[in-house]
């Protein structure tokens, strides 16, 4: 799965938010703002990538364990996808 | 929905991209100067790259001094602009339409979004700057009582 064409993350005052561009922007007028971790696995989503892989990434990155990098990583990928932002 | 607490400053560089990409944004002004139409923390507009501007448009328009603003456009000859707020009385003149950022394509009163397509967004904005005689009038009269 990936992130579709049309959505990209910018760095706004300090914050990681991701919005549409061009035509996407007629199915997505919001914006998301992600926090430290999000924004990381939204770069990983760049590419097309497994929640497994993403998990590996997010605990050579960060000090957490196993079961809570699954939950964060199953968590911010079902509010992509419910959001309309992922391709499977 | 998420009400933004970006300034205009920060944002601007990304609504330009997603504007310049043919795309719209949605924004939650500050400020009282586009009162009634646009109340801070409720409504919201929908920007879009500032083609085919005319009069009555709503635009945003970049100070010398930095200062974003959202006005109405009250007049227009070849490439000079005329700004007012709906909640203002003083013109802003003298303003290159070349420096106009992005236009309003919609206005969101709450969720509900009326498009400057739409008869009763034009009717509103034909209406309501063609009042500014008016809010001269009674402000001039209440500054009067005042100092009276």
């Amino acid at each position: 799965m990936k992130i579709k064409s049309g959505f990209i993350k910018r760095t706004v005052g300090g914050r990681n938010i991701a919005v549409a561009v061009g035509e996407r922007c007629k199915d997505f007028d919001g914006m998301i703002t992600l926090n430290d971790m999000a924004g990381f696995i939204w770069d990983c989503l760049e590419n097309d990538t497994t929640a497994e892989e993403i998990v590996k990434k997010v605990l050579k990155e960060y000090e957490v364990d196993k079961e809570k990098a699954t939950e964060d990583v199953a968590a911010f990928i079902k509010t992509l996808k419910d959001a309309g932002l992922i391709d499977e | 929905m998420n009400k933004q607490d970006f300034k205009v400053e920060e944002m601007y560089p990304l609504i330009s991209e997603i504007i310049s990409s043919g795309g719209s944004f949605r924004l939650f002004p500050k400020g009282t100067s586009m009162l009634p139409t646009i109340k801070q923390g409720d409504d919201s507009v929908e920007l879009a790259a500032p083609k085919k501007l005319k009069k009555y448009d709503i635009v945003l328009y970049k100070r010398p001094n930095g200062q974003f603003v959202i006005h109405r456009i009250m007049k227009m000859k070849n490439d000079e602009v005329v700004l007012c707020g709906d909640n203002q009385v003083a013109l802003e003149e003298g303003i290159d339409a070349n420096d106009i950022l992005a236009k309003v394509t919609g206005i969101y009163k709450g969720e509900k979004l009326f498009k400057n397509t739409d008869f009763s967004y034009k009717f509103y904005s034909f209406f309501w700057a063609n009042t500014r005689i008016f809010r001269r009038v009674y402000r001039g009269i209440k500054r009067r009582i005042k100092n009276a």
